[in-house]
């Protein structure tokens, strides 16, 4: 991210180290500083504004410190209009077109409360009351696939998606929940445990924002272990980390969120039958970019 | 921090340290701040629900109360900064505290959420060139953590009368969440609410699921029966009826098991003892325990229902496997249609989505469902591998796979199928 090797000594060196001790137990902090430092699809502007940042900040003394730094250096940046739709960021963007149908998975229970009813009536606890899981299901069944009737929109902003084709139903039309999540590289054990159940949204380029989509860098995945720096080099895809294997999972772009009433169509799979498997870390750290 | 470690850490610490704790821990930007969607990660608050879910669990009422004691002099802190200079000191703390509280109910902390509910404008502007209405995710929070006295209910009438749609809806979270009586006696009033502001709101059949949700323990729709005359020509009963029928009811069991009873049973059972020991019935003798089995369906344990159901399906289709002569195939395909029908019934009620979702599955492939019988039986497959054990799944593709071995044409199924009781209509009715 830094677009040169980051100096030995001084602020900056300081604060990675503490970076990288991080919640050690789950390597968190490992694999984030291994991102910012691998990762060379971030725009120079972004690299030096971010040394600059950090430069200005009080000494890290702390690794707890030095994960506050990090969420300080992305508001930051989005404060002072680093986003990935900046012309700044040319070196990622994409048309949409190129990339076909989308598809983006969230979990159910986020889908319940930001798609079905309007997110400021949507108190999460009603989610999570009695049998959620279940309730939950039924609650997204209940509208029987209309996705005109859904309100919001897909995801926050960029929001993460896949190509369409990558996940698509098994021969016998139904669907590996647990496979998928481990393809989309989607390692959060609070949003996708096993029990749990997935949404897929599926969408056209059309839908798609300006029709523009981009590259993820390590900064649009702000805090997120799991992501991994595509190779650097003419705008292209991403691609997820697969959760099992630690190889390539799918391609992957950011863009602007649409409107949830704008999809084609939605898919509910699952439930997941195990919890993220963690399995890509050691390979991820063992790998040299 | 770990689960592990906030737990521990709210056991071992005092109030005060609890506090600088939950500070340092959720005073940072959170995927959740101006998303309109659901966003790709967790905010910081969710390691804070899940340890609190399990103090719950643990009934470690002494823990929820110490963590809640700790939240609540983070909002008089705030309330002191407002008052104070007019603004918010941490408002990213406060929204993420407040996406803790509108996920669990914690002890004490309605105090200061009374309090800082006084502060509409301060809060609303604190995150706004984020896209953020913090005013709003306090009434949320707060709707969970009410002390639900009049006061509280006279507060929330009060945002239903706001010119604010915003304020409008966070009046209907909270009538809602004050009780079930209160919740129905100002039902009318809410769903004229809806249409005066249906742009913010959505629609009112969406406020129906979310009060039936939000008071799953009680017997819909007899429980609002009472209130129904005071409901004029409104369509409140209607939705009701309606989404209560449609609606999963969890049995009492099902609540207290991790998995569901249905599947622990499902587990442990053993078809093949079964097959056995019934391996003399006729197919009418089949069709008459599947009679008793579901007559009697309001007096015996779910699980030992649905176990039995699963074992007389079993039966049904190896007898099917093994039927030497034409005839005798077509009676024990009578018997297993016979066996799968209540038995779908019951257990896609329980799980309806996965019906909804098959129903679609089979109309994108253009498939007559009446035609095909073991792209039915794949259905059910399909639907017990996303709501049922894999032991279940892998039983039932035996069990189903080895029935028409080797497997009928769909034409000669069809026609066996023409006038009877088939599977497919239990799809139908339900899509």
């Amino acid at each position: 991210m830094f677009g040169q090797a980051p100096p030995a000594i001084g602020k900056i060196a300081d604060w990675l180290q503490y970076l990288k001790a991080v919640d050690s137990s789950s390597r968190a902090g490992e694999l984030m500083h291994k991102s910012l430092l691998e990762d060379g699809n971030v725009c120079n502007g972004y690299g030096e504004q971010a040394r600059q940042f950090i430069e200005s900040q009080p000494a890290t003394v702390h690794p707890q410190g030095a994960q506050g730094t990090y969420h300080g250096l992305l508001s930051h940046l989005k404060a002072n209009g680093c986003r990935y739709c900046d012309p700044y960021n040319d070196g990622n963007r994409l048309s949409a077109a190129a990339f076909g149908r989308f598809a983006r998975v969230v979990s159910a229970e986020a889908f319940a409360q930001h798609n079905l009813t309007p997110q400021v009536k949507t108190n999460r606890r009603s989610l999570r009351r009695a049998v959620g899981a279940e309730l939950t299901a039924n609650r997204i069944s209940a509208i029987g696939g209309d996705t005109r009737r859904l309100v919001g929109q897909i995801g926050s902003d960029p929001s993460f998606a896949a190509r369409s084709e990558s996940v698509q139903p098994q021969a016998d039309g139904s669907f590996d929940a647990d496979e998928i999540r481990n393809r989309l590289g989607l390692d959060d054990a609070r949003n996708f445990p096993r029990r749990t159940w997935l949404v897929v949204m599926r969408y056209r380029e059309a839908q798609v924002p300006d029709g523009t989509c981009y590259r993820p860098t390590v900064l649009d995945a702000g805090w997120y272990p799991a992501f991994r720096p595509s190779p650097p080099g003419p705008p292209a895809p991403g691609w997820t980390q697969h959760l099992q294997t630690g190889g390539r999972g799918c391609e992957e772009v950011i863009h602007a969120p649409l409107d949830a009433n704008q999809l084609d169509a939605f898919d509910l799979i699952g439930p997941l039958g195990t919890d993220p498997p963690d399995a890509y870390k050691a390979v991820r750290l063992a790998t040299t970019p | 921090m770990s689960i592990l470690e906030i737990v521990q850490h709210i056991d071992r610490s005092t109030p005060t340290e609890l506090a600088a704790r939950v500070a340092v821990d959720l005073d940072s930007p959170s995927p959740r701040i101006g998303a309109k969607g659901p966003p790709d990660r967790p905010g910081p608050e969710e390691d804070y629900v899940v340890a609190v879910e399990q103090l719950q669990d643990e009934d470690a009422a002494a823990s929820l109360d110490k963590l809640g004691r700790a939240i609540n002099s983070l909002l008089l802190d705030e309330v002191k900064a407002i008052q104070l200079t007019g603004r918010m000191a941490r408002p990213l703390l406060l929204f993420n505290v407040c996406a803790l509280l509108e996920t669990v109910a914690l002890p004490v902390v309605s105090q200061g959420l009374r309090d800082l509910r006084q502060s509409a404008e301060p809060l609303a502007a604190a995150l706004r060139e984020q896209g953020e209405n913090v005013y709003s995710r306090l009434l949320l929070a707060h709707s969970v953590n009410q002390a639900k006295t009049s006061d509280d209910e006279q507060f929330w009438l009060g945002l239903l009368s706001d010119p604010d749609p915003l304020k409008v809806a966070g009046g209907v979270v909270g009538i809602r969440e004050c009780g079930f009586e209160t919740a129905m006696k100002y039902l009318p009033l809410v769903e004229k609410k809806h249409w005066e502001h249906r742009e913010v709101l959505g629609e009112f059949s969406g406020e129906i699921m979310l009060l039936v949700d939000t008071y799953a323990d009680r017997h819909w729709p007899e429980c609002a029966e009472p209130f129904y005359p005071a409901y004029h020509e409104s369509r409140i009963r209607e939705l009701i009826e309606d989404y209560a029928a449609r609606r999963y009811t969890p049995e009492d069991d099902e609540l207290h098991q991790v998995a569901g009873s249905s599947v622990a049973a499902f587990a442990t059972a053993d078809g093949d003892d079964q097959l056995a020991a019934l391996a003399d019935g006729t197919p009418l003798q089949i069709k008459e325990q599947v009679s008793d089995l579901w007559r009697d369906n309001s007096t015996r344990p779910i699980a030992e229902r649905d176990r039995d159901a699963f074992r007389l399906i079993c039966v049904a289709a190896h007898r099917w496997s093994q039927a030497r002569d034409a005839e005798s195939r077509d009676q024990w395909l009578d018997a297993l249609c016979y066996a799968l029908r209540p038995a779908a019934q019951q257990w896609l009620k329980r799980f309806d989505r996965a019906l909804d979702y098959a129903w679609q599955r089979i109309r994108q492939r253009h498939l007559d469902p009446q035609a095909d019988v073991q792209a039915l039986a794949g259905e059910l497959v399909n639907y017990c591998k996303s709501g049922l054990s894999h032991r279940l799944r892998q039983r039932l593709t035996q069990v189903l796979g080895s029935a028409g071995s080797p497997p009928p044409a769909p034409q000669v199924l069809s026609q066996q199928f023409d006038s009877r009781v088939a599977f497919s209509a239990v799809v139908r009715e339900a899509g």
